[in-house]
């Protein structure tokens, strides 16, 4: 499966992140590079997630000013900037979804549900579609959150690992858990 | 079914969407916000500024009316006892020539603690020759020589010592919360001639309310008597009293009761007027 080339990084691309990550521990204003080279990226996640735009600007909004404020605890472990954003915009999201700020929202495109399809290996047809968004919608949030991540957002395991702060092959697992229980519930 | 909702196929966000909701300034202010400490934010500056407005006005309004002098103070104080009512402290004692002799006379061990300041300053007037001379003349009388010239100086003393520091020469201005403040002569406080004093209006106040008890205290250094009335007029009695009364003392009106029109009493301001004539 082809997955999103834009998180990973080139060990330079990295070690140049973390000198903008030191400049933003020293001067907020440093934090601006950072802010711009993942902003769009965050706010697709988190829009990906609710129902609303403003909803999501809103709470995009808040990952980056939480990120500015805690820049001071960033630990430097090999891996790009982003996973630390979006684990902080997981949990603002989880916030606004207990706060009710926010409904969860499941979008799905239904090109990507192909690539389920192909996984699962059953015939691509309306009927298997429409099976499909059902299955999904009988899932819980940890599943749901790694069909996001694995097929709607086309992340690899190692991202998804490094986003949902398990290891790879961890991540792994879990992926195909997800996939059995569909399959299970597929067929049922 | 999970609380969720299912989107099949939305749009996804434009480059303009995208860019609407981008904001870096924003989160910077926000930030410094968060990131001062409280004692620097505008909350605290705004909250502070108008407490201490609060209590600079306050100030301001409770030492608006300047406070009793030493004098006036012992004096109110010694309001406080009960009046004696034995023969000695019946008498009042204005500072006139006559009074002043009787009472150095009759000073006892058992007169208020205001006496010996008078008494010092009785003392004070004479040279030591003079009083060894006169100790030695007169040990049970105390009839002392240059009486006259004593008497000019102790009279003298003590009406300089009695005048209020800051007595307001002025009534103070009024208000409509003032309506119920008793009056004399249209007067609530500060000097007051005797004339004023004994006009036939009596304690009177701008509200609906009679004035039906009142007392008149009349202290000096030496002690005091109360006469009381019920009614709003001086009896013959105060009347009296008033007339031994000189210059520059001070003249109390306590315990003002008032009648309001549902027949309920209330009582009233106490009342200080400092006699000019």
């Amino acid at each position: 499966m082809p997955t999103n080339p834009i998180y990973h990084h080139t060990e330079d691309k990295l070690l140049k992140e973390l000198k903008w990550i030191k400049y933003a521990q020293e001067n907020p204003r440093g934090f601006e590079p950072l802010y711009n080279k993942y902003y769009e990226q965050i706010l697709r996640y988190v829009y990906q997630r609710v129902d609303d735009k403003e909803g999501a600007y809103d709470i995009t909004s808040q990952v980056f000013l939480k990120a500015m404020n805690n820049i001071h605890k960033y630990e430097y472990r090999g891996v790009p900037f982003a996973s630390w954003l979006y684990r902080i915009a997981k949990s603002e999201l989880y916030q606004s979804f207990r706060d009710k700020k926010a409904q969860r929202t499941v979008n799905i495109d239904t090109t990507n549900l192909v690539l389920m399809i192909d996984e699962m290996e059953e015939d691509t047809t309306d009927e298997t579609r429409k099976v499909l968004i059902k299955a999904i919608s009988e899932l819980n949030e940890e599943e749901v959150q790694m069909v996001e991540l694995r097929f709607f957002e086309r992340r690899s395991f190692k991202e998804i690992g490094e986003i949902l702060d398990i290891t790879e092959n961890n991540a792994k697992v879990k992926s195909h858990r997800v996939i059995n229980k569909m399959k299970k519930l597929f067929n049922q | 079914m999970k609380d969720r909702k299912i989107n099949l196929d939305r749009p996804q966000l434009t480059e303009n969407e995208i860019m609407a909701g981008k904001n870096f300034e924003a989160i910077v202010q926000n930030h410094q916000f968060m990131s001062k400490p409280f004692y620097k934010q505008t909350w605290f500056f705004g909250t502070t500024g108008l407490a201490s407005l609060g209590i600079i006005i306050g100030s301001t309004l409770a030492f608006q009316n300047p406070p009793p002098s030493e004098d006036s103070m012992a004096q109110y104080y010694t309001t406080d006892v009960p009046p004696d009512n034995s023969e000695e402290n019946t008498k009042i004692i204005a500072i006139n020539a006559v009074s002043i002799d009787r009472e150095v006379k009759e000073t006892t061990d058992n007169s208020i603690n205001h006496q010996s300041q008078n008494t010092t300053t009785i003392e004070n007037t004479f040279t030591q020759e003079e009083n060894e001379k006169t100790n030695r003349k007169t040990p049970d009388k105390p009839v002392v020589p240059n009486q006259e010239k004593q008497n000019l100086e102790l009279k003298g003393l003590s009406v300089n010592q009695l005048q209020p520091a800051e007595q307001p020469d002025e009534e103070p201005e009024r208000d409509k919360a003032m309506d119920l403040y008793p009056r004399i002569s249209d007067k609530i406080g500060g000097t007051i001639t005797r004339d004023q004093l004994l006009d036939n209006k009596g304690i009177t106040t701008e509200g609906d309310v009679n004035i039906i008890h009142f007392e008149l205290h009349l202290i000096d250094g030496l002690g005091g008597k109360v006469y009381s009335e019920d009614g709003n007029q001086l009896n013959q009695e105060m009347k009296e009293a008033l007339d031994q009364v000189s210059q520059g003392e001070t003249i109390y009106f306590e315990n003002i009761r008032g009648q309001v029109k549902n027949g309920s009493e209330v009582r009233l301001n106490p009342l200080r007027y400092v006699l000019m004539n």
